[in-house]
């Protein structure tokens, strides 16, 4: 334990002295006294039991061992209550806000006409769907399932680094980590008070169902996935389990008369609200991609005419562009006249002549992203990237200015992680995670933690070495 | 319930009885080759292969049959494979099987697939097979205690018995066939691979013969690894689940499967001897394919009317 050094960056247990935060002592106290003989075989029951759920997801392009195991770390991250509610409030205030831009912009946009947001910078928008014109959603509700990405700061303080409106993933390891961690330190856990996260599965329900529009008290909800090749095909069918839902696949259900039926052995039965896990491309081969064979014909039809609820809605990608995302505190301001409680990162726009040469001159220290990617994919992180790829991508933001972000390289917080036989920093995010029913935002206290597992990497996302934590937000009589 | 989930639980069910079988029969037939001399070991592996319907298969050993038939993963009908298969099928349900169940088919899938283990084969082939056997009985202990006894579960009972009827047919049509030399080695291992062997002593005594063997194996009304019981409890399978779904146009899928029961049940053991076997077996096996596309047709790819 003495040889764990926090260094200069904000780490989430230990003081930057090296003794342990306050909320951290009881949890450092029980590593210290396991010892490193009892740690290791803890470790061991809790691969066990994470091979054994089959916990995987895959990887994309590689043709040997598609299934993994989705790596984790046994030391759990902690928040308190204090450090826990802001984000709450935050995290509501920002999907409410979003929720009624979607809402605006595919309505009446009063947000371009009073100018707050150029129109070009809407349009250009790769997720942006002029096919969603004039809809009326059901409830008024866009973004019911979302996963904010957030990361704390040097100075501690929590910024928003990314919104995810349209099909986030993530949350089955959130309960996964949950279930293996308490039998891992069952001790733990009743000496600090932990919030549950287990309600996560009827939060959901309960959310989708408040969305049908048909159906009366008993809506039939589904979850729509793309199949067992898709990365988080694990994480479907433990949703639909968990809320005791069909899981679908596109070939289940068909459309008749803008109704929605999926096949079953007693005939055909009405579907009345689709989590829908397939993205917008590839829901419907008659609205949009022809050539999708995930998705099922007829279905958007069936939506614009009110007699099937999707979550999320179709189009809300447009408002978790990354280079939206820099007007979101504008957002924030001009729907609900509040100030955003939780911070966006500074973010530089290409499009801005200022802004791009400024990128462009100072690429060895900032971060550039695609602003239609997700996944880490098509990204620089200007100080561990060599002069080559700084070139490829300054021709890239020369070239298609849109396309492209830059935001400083920042300091992520780490925490502690057990690495083989002692603990190293390692850099984390959070990303919890926000449910928006008719009338009520539900978010589960914790969320899943990211780890860059690999030393001195800012890279969290699974598809990049990433692994998770589970993360204990503790009870107002804790701390 | 999802037509294409049915179809999954229908197979998962299907391959994990195969399993449980083909290792039996590999567990049974290894250990008797070693007390048998070198010239009977070839006909015992034929029989084994004929037996687990691979005849086209060419192997030159027992090793290597059990090999090929054990580990190969690339052979369709190897235990590997059917493990691979019956987990395959519960990974595209797993929200609709109980997590234990999902467990254990995914333990056994590593156990199988583990190279450290496939040398225990070579090795001590009985501990790698007992832990096959306890992994498929641990299976359908979980699958009846842990799910709910609702269509679902009936699926995957109307598969394992269908199997466990195909299964059987091939094993009796091997070694009941009047060319094939039938000593006492060879009535023993018959009632081995059906786990009867014990139970038929306590039943019929030691003396083995052809028609007290059929009067076991295939007209037993109670006993669970023969022919007679696994046709009646398809048949009750399958009228459940007409009634749990229900189907109302099940009148062929009732007739095939009560003429079947009914021709068990009052057959008597003399006559089936010696009749031709070859044809009786070759008409269970037509009814069998005929009772599995009538199930597809009536739960998995009905046509859809407007």
């Amino acid at each position: 334990m003495n040889r764990y050094d926090p260094g200069t960056t904000y780490d989430e247990m230990f003081h930057p002295e090296g003794t342990a935060r306050p909320h951290y002592a009881a949890l450092a106290e029980v590593f210290e006294t396991l010892g490193s003989q009892e740690l290791k075989s803890r470790r061991q029951t809790a691969d066990l039991s994470f091979l054994h759920q089959g916990v995987t997801f895959t990887v994309y392009g590689h043709e040997d061992a598609t299934e993994k195991v989705f790596p984790y770390d046994i030391v759990p991250r902690i928040l308190t209550s204090s450090e826990w509610r802001p984000i709450d409030e935050g995290l509501k205030q920002r999907i409410t806000a979003l929720n009624l831009f979607l809402e605006d912009i595919y309505h009446d946009g009063k947000i371009l006409r009073d100018n707050v947001i150029p129109g070009w910078l809407l349009y250009s928008c790769k997720h942006y769907r002029r096919e969603m014109l004039g809809v009326k959603v059901p409830k008024g509700i866009y973004i019911s399932i979302v996963g904010t990405d957030l990361i704390r700061a040097e100075n501690g303080q929590f910024y928003v680094l990314e919104d995810n409106l349209r099909v986030p993933s993530g949350v089955s390891y959130m309960l996964a980590n949950r279930k293996v961690m308490r039998q891992t330190f069952p001790a733990l856990f009743s000496r600090y008070g932990v919030r549950p996260v287990d309600s996560y599965g009827q939060a959901l329900l309960k959310t989708l169902k408040s969305l049908a529009n048909t159906g009366g008290d008993q809506p039939t909800v589904v979850v729509l996935t793309p199949g067992i090749y898709n990365s988080a095909y694990y994480e479907h069918t433990l949703l639909a389990r968990e809320m005791g839902v069909e899981l679908v696949e596109g070939r289940d259900l068909l459309v008749h008369d803008n109704i929605v039926y999926m096949r079953t052995t007693s005939g055909l039965r009405r579907v009345d609200v689709i989590y829908r896990r397939v993205d917008d491309d590839f829901v419907d081969p008659v609205a949009f991609r022809p050539d999708s064979a995930l998705g099922v014909p007829g279905l958007f039809n069936a939506y614009r005419h009110g007699k099937v609820a999707l979550a999320n809605s179709i189009g809300t990608g447009v408002a978790d562009d990354k280079a939206l995302y820099a007007y979101v505190p504008a957002i924030i301001k001009y729907y609900l006249d509040q100030d955003p409680i939780l911070p966006n990162v500074e973010t530089y726009l290409m499009t801005d002549e200022a802004q791009r040469q400024h990128t462009l001159a100072n690429l060895d220290k900032l971060v550039v992203k695609a602003v239609g990617e997700s996944g880490g994919y098509g990204m620089l992180i200007g100080p561990h990237s060599t002069q080559e790829e700084r070139d490829e991508m300054a021709k890239a933001i020369v070239d298609e200015p849109r396309n492209f972000i830059a935001q400083p390289t920042l300091d992520l917080s780490q925490a502690p992680c057990y690495m083989g036989e002692k603990l190293c920093p390692r850099r984390v995010d959070l990303r919890p995670y926000v449910l928006y029913g008719d009338g009520k935002i539900r978010i589960v206290p914790g969320g899943l933690t990211r780890v860059a597992l690999k030393e001195g990497s800012l890279v969290v996302n699974s598809s990049q070495g990433g692994g998770s934590k589970d993360t204990w937000v503790l009870s107002e009589e804790t701390l | 319930m999802l037509s294409r989930v049915a179809d999954h639980l229908y197979w998962m069910g299907r391959y994990v009885e195969r399993t449980e079988h083909t290792a039996r029969v590999l567990n049974v037939q290894t250990h008797l080759a070693l007390e048998e001399s070198p010239a009977n070991r070839g006909r015992r592996v034929a029989n084994v292969l004929s037996a687990l319907r691979q005849p086209e298969l060419f192997v030159s050993s027992f090793e290597e049959a059990a090999t090929v038939l054990t580990l190969d993963p690339n052979n369709p009908s190897s235990v590997r494979t059917n493990v691979r298969m019956a987990r395959e099928n519960a990974r595209q349900i797993r929200e609709r099987i109980a997590s234990e169940m999902w467990e254990q088919v995914n333990r056994l899938h590593l156990h199988v697939s583990d190279a450290e283990r496939a040398k225990t084969l070579l090795d001590q082939p009985h501990v790698f097979y007992n832990e096959v056997l306890i992994g498929t009985h641990l299976f359908n202990g979980l699958t009846d205690s842990t799910m709910s006894h609702d269509q679902g579960w009936l699926f995957i009972q109307v598969g394992r018995w269908l199997e466990r009827a195909g299964l059987l047919v091939s094993l009796l049509d091997t070694y009941l066939r009047v060319d094939a030399p039938n000593t006492y080695l060879d009535w023993l291992g018959l009632l081995k691979c059906c786990t009867a062997f014990e139970a038929y002593r306590k039943k019929i005594g030691s003396d083995l013969n052809p028609v007290s063997v059929v009067e076991f194996l295939v007209l037993s009304g109670t006993f669970p690894h023969s022919l007679r019981y696994s046709i009646a409890a398809l048949r009750k399978a399958s009228e459940d689940l007409a009634e749990e779904t229900e189907n109302r146009k099940t009148r062929e899928l009732d007739r095939v499967l009560g003429k079947m029961d009914h021709d068990l049940e009052y057959a008597r053991a003399e006559e089936v001897v010696s009749g031709d076997l070859t044809a009786y077996f070759e008409r269970f096996r037509q009814d069998l394919m005929r009772v599995h596309s009538l199930l597809h047709r009536l739960y998995i790819s009905w046509e859809v009317e407007f």
